[in-house]
């Protein structure tokens, strides 16, 4: 497996999933399928109609107090935050594993 | 230069000096870069916020304090109009700005002061949370709390894993409605508090409040103003708070959930999937009306919501001396016509240059309500 991205551990637990990439943070008709890597440069409250079938979630911004760290804590789901260059070096569809307990992100 | 040395020995109020150092090593240990990852960005920064609320708010929160000691109230009874402790935090972020004149600078360390007395009653002695629990209930109350309030122990549950999805999805529902409300303030409609060690394991409250403030529109139709969840979860949980009501938790919350009891508008709810499900879908509708109305939202239409919600945390105080709660019309005004150029977010952005201690000596600097830019200068000219 090779390391692709790094990260603060914000929420533990271990995932294999296709990326999605959030590029318009402020919008309401985002579609997603259930067990998607959401990634976004941070989270805000527009997440909402879909966060609940993210199977995890990494962030560009943010430490493990952001809110995409605590959203991730309840739900129970793996969360990466404040690596710097996700939403740039991921891309859609692109399968990888999300270590959400050492806040490593690999692709086979 | 100057060093932390001669800025510690020139300011002999230890307690304001206290507040510096715990609030900056907080909001440094939160985030490399504070104010990057929080909602209005990306439509604006809070520090634009700041820009237009610091002087008015500071004075307007002054003056109302001033009255109401005026007017007889003790500090435990004004500390009870705040209702909570972290919105009292939250809102000491104003200190960010600085004041341009020498009676400004006496009346923000006043206020400053005050503040931190009445954080300390709200947090039953506990100002600072440094055993990282934020207590405010007392161990009275809680002894109260245990003995009257029926917790359900959840595996006793026949549909035990569902019940903790469920009660997850509606505490995440209720945290992105309170930040629709107050933006990256969410402690201006939610507190956090605990952990409280009992026989169960440890209690965790979340209390949701002040659910309809009337500058949103979308809030009107929000089906309850308060929402109250004690949840119990295994003594081996970490559960830390910082200052600022901040949870750090490096395990999953929902999953390890032992057992639960929930409030709504003081009313003790059936902790039953179907009824759980009812209040996720009627906080979901709300959400999304929220979401509708905020999306078309221009930057200054979401700018005065922002600064509303600051002048809102003020109304209970304000009421008691009859003093609308809103902002001036000329800060209405402003909002519309001036660029916002917070100076403190040029030296927020240059805080990657410095070491881990310097970044603690310049967030000290720019949350001291006693210091001016002129003495952040002198750290750094560039400043």
């Amino acid at each position: 497996m090779k390391i692709i991205l790094k990260g603060a551990a914000a929420s533990p637990g271990k995932i294999k999933g296709k990326v999605r990439v959030i590029k318009k943070q402020v919008e309401t008709n985002i579609e997603i399928e259930k067990g998607e890597i959401i990634v976004i440069s941070f989270v805000t409250p527009f997440v909402f109609n879909y966060i609940f079938k993210a199977g995890a979630i990494i962030t560009d911004h943010g430490g493990i107090t952001s809110h995409a760290a605590n959203i991730a804590r309840e739900l129970g789901i793996p969360c990466i935050v404040g690596t710097e260059k996700a939403t740039q070096i991921l891309k859609d569809g692109t399968e990888v594993i999300v270590d959400g307990d050492n806040g490593i992100v690999y692709k086979e | 230069m100057v060093t932390m040395e001669s800025y510690t020995r020139n300011n002999t109020d230890k307690l304001i000096d206290e507040f510096c150092e715990v609030i900056a090593v907080d909001l440094l240990n939160r985030s490399k870069e504070p104010g990057v990852d929080v909602w209005p960005r990306p439509i604006f920064s809070p520090s634009e916020g700041v820009y237009f609320i610091h002087k008015e708010l500071l004075s307007g929160l002054h003056t109302v304090l001033e009255l109401l000691e005026q007017n007889g109230l003790t500090s435990l009874e004004i500390a009870k109009l705040f209702m909570y402790p972290s919105r009292i935090v939250h809102l000491m972020y104003q200190f960010l700005e600085k004041p341009t004149s020498k009676i400004e600078t006496h009346r923000r360390t006043q206020v400053a002061k005050n503040l931190l007395q009445y954080i300390d009653i709200l947090r039953n002695g506990n100002l600072f949370c440094k055993n990282k629990k934020n207590t405010v209930w007392s161990s009275e109350e809680i002894t109260n709390v245990l003995s009257n309030l029926p917790i359900k122990n959840v595996s006793n549950l026949s549909e035990a894993e569902k019940t903790k999805s469920i009660v997850s999805q509606i505490i995440v529902a209720l945290s992105c409605y309170c930040e629709l409300l107050y933006f990256a303030n969410l402690a201006f409609g939610r507190e956090y508090h605990g952990p409280y060690v009992v026989n169960l394991g440890q209690i965790l409250v979340r209390e949701f409040y002040d659910l309809k403030p009337s500058f949103w529109n979308f809030s009107q139709n929000f089906p309850f103003t308060t929402a109250k969840f004690l949840t119990v979860y295994p003594q081996s949980l970490e559960i830390q708070f910082d200052f600022a009501g901040r949870l750090y938790i490096h395990q999953p919350l929902g999953p390890q959930l032992l057992g639960i009891y929930i409030e709504i508008d003081g009313k003790p709810i059936s902790v039953e999937n179907e009824k759980l499900e009812q209040i996720f879908k009627m906080i979901q509708k709300s959400i999304n009306e929220a979401l509708k109305e905020i999306k078309d939202m221009t930057k200054v239409q979401l700018m005065t919501k922002y600064v509303e919600a600051h002048f809102w945390v003020l109304k209970p105080l304000n009421d008691r001396v009859n003093i609308e709660w809103q902002p001036s019309q000329e800060l209405y005004t402003r909002i519309q016509v001036e660029q916002p150029e917070p100076h403190h977010l040029r030296i927020l952005k240059t805080l990657k240059d410095y070491t881990k201690d310097e970044r603690v000596k310049i967030m000290m600097m720019l949350f001291d309500p006693r210091c001016s830019f002129d003495d952040i200068k002198q750290f750094d000219p560039r400043f």
